[in-house]
């Protein structure tokens, strides 16, 4: 089941996993060298906020190369394939409702004006896992009067 | 061939009803287990364990990685000055090395099916070497921010000459605990000299355990529980508030990468150990396979690691 390709002599109770030939492991290995160079030269350009969406993109690549040769995933047992997608889905999930929580904590809530936390409203009370807010740039005092010796 | 082994197959079977199972067994070398009939269905079985096993080890990580992702939404300023302050050249120089060591992996799997065992070894040792090799450029990169005082949570900040400071002042259960490290060699050697060559073998290993710990105790315990936190360096001082939070994540994440990698040091020693021994063959080769399989999943986690953190696009304030 697991070896397709050698369905005539699969229950010989023998192992027939493939047996990849050592160019195509070196051809891999190369294109994972100028990815590597790619994703280097483009954190040079100024890409603002797809700066990490480029290199995520770049990355996932790269490990798709590794999953689906170095890790015999696209001769393997179907199921070892159906194993690593969908614990990239449930990371996903992880990753959707964590992010989602977190940027909207306490939106709705309360924000005390002078220590930035999060309140409730009917008390005035500092809400639980409240934290300060990060947004508008509250630039620390430091860095703002060391600022005009950079010029 | 095939005929032949579906055969035996069969006879196998039969003594297994007699309850004399391990008797066919012998056809397939030592290492098939009694409870399996065949040596692909033992391969298929130790397989899926193993990508079970690297399903949880994806998971592990990615807890680590949402914890990134939420800080990073929350401070990007922070992290991107922290970026700036890892060397990229060095990133890059181990991403390269641990790629070429996944390369090799894969051709040692590759060569143990063929049942080519000499090259096998020299793909194992060209593995273990590039392992080492990684570790020895993250050692440099971990002693050039503990110099700057990049370090993590409430330690950053911390100058350079308060650790050595601390690190320096050896109290007496120090000097006691490091003492024991000679005396322990001493005795290795003399029992091998005697011809006690395994008694000297464990007591060399205790006495290298010997080291790790208090090489550990003295190198981090000792420092953070006498450091005064809270305090800046030349470094430090001009970077945006909560850096702090970058470099506690670059060293968690880092730090457990690299911990893998030393596990998987182990691991290959052990499998050229016995691929030396002649244990491996095309039909029992999964030690090596899976073992391969762990390489390429450490070498999976730094293909991310090292973009994230090493590669954020900075722009310093009043530097435009």
């Amino acid at each position: 089941m697991s070896d397709h390709d050698h369905d005539h002599d699969a229950d010989d109770g023998q192992i027939h996993a493939h047996v990849s030939s050592a160019k195509l492991y070196w051809g891999i290995f190369f294109a994972l060298i100028v990815f590597t160079i790619l994703t280097v030269g483009i954190a040079g350009i100024h890409l603002g906020a797809a700066n990490l969406a480029v290199a995520v993109i770049i990355a996932s690549m790269k490990a798709a190369l590794v999953c689906t040769f170095f890790m015999h995933l696209s001769h393997d047992n179907r199921f070892h394939a159906i194993i690593v997608v969908s614990t990239v889905m449930f990371i996903g999930v992880f990753f959707a409702y964590t992010m989602n929580d977190t940027g909207h904590r306490g939106a709705e809530s309360g924000v005390d004006p002078q220590s930035g936390a999060h309140t409730y409203i009917p008390s005035g009370d500092i809400a639980p896992g409240s934290w300060e807010r990060p947004a508008e740039q509250k630039t620390p005092e430091k860095h703002d009067d060391k600022a005009p010796e950079h010029h | 061939m095939t005929e032949a082994a579906a055969d035996h197959d069969h006879d196998d079977h039969e003594h297994d009803d007699h309850g004399h199972g391990d008797h066919g067994h012998g056809a397939y070398g030592p290492f098939l287990q009694h409870h399996f009939d065949t040596p692909k269905q033992q391969y298929d079985a130790a397989k899926l364990g193993m990508w079970a096993f690297l399903a949880q080890e994806l998971l592990f990580f990615s807890g680590l990685f949402v914890a990134y992702g939420i800080f990073r939404s929350w401070y990007p300023d922070a992290f991107g000055a922290g970026s700036h302050e890892l060397n990229r050249t060095m990133g890059a120089i181990n991403t390269c090395v641990l790629l070429f060591s996944s390369l090799t992996a894969a051709l040692t799997v590759r060569a143990n099916q063929l049942e080519e065992r000499r090259q096998a070894s020299i793909l194992m040792i060209l593995t273990i070497g590039c392992a080492f090799a990684f570790l020895v450029v993250k050692y440099f990169e971990y002693g050039h921010k503990f110099h700057d005082g990049l370090l993590p949570g409430q330690y950053f900040g911390t100058p350079r000459h308060m650790i050595d400071h601390e690190y320096m002042s050896l109290n007496p259960a120090a000097v006691v605990g490091l003492a024991g490290i000679p005396v322990l060699g001493i005795i290795s050697l003399a029992q091998y000299l005697r011809g006690q060559g395994k008694m000297a073998g464990y007591l060399l290993l205790a006495m290298l355990a010997w080291i790790g710990i208090a090489f550990g105790v003295l190198h981090t315990g000792h420092i953070f529980a006498t450091l005064d936190p809270h305090g800046d360096t030349a470094v430090t001082a001009e970077l945006p508030d909560r850096t702090h939070i970058f470099f506690s994540l670059y060293f968690v994440m880092t730090g457990l990468h690299a911990l893998h990698v030393i596990v998987g040091i182990g691991i290959w020693f052990w499998i050229l150990r016995r691929n030396i021994r002649g244990d491996f063959n095309k039909n029992y080769f999964q030690p090596v396979d899976n073992s391969a399989l762990y390489w390429h999943l450490v070498d999976l986690v730094w293909i991310y690691l090292f973009p994230m953190l090493y590669l954020i696009d900075y722009v310093p304030k009043g530097h435009h």
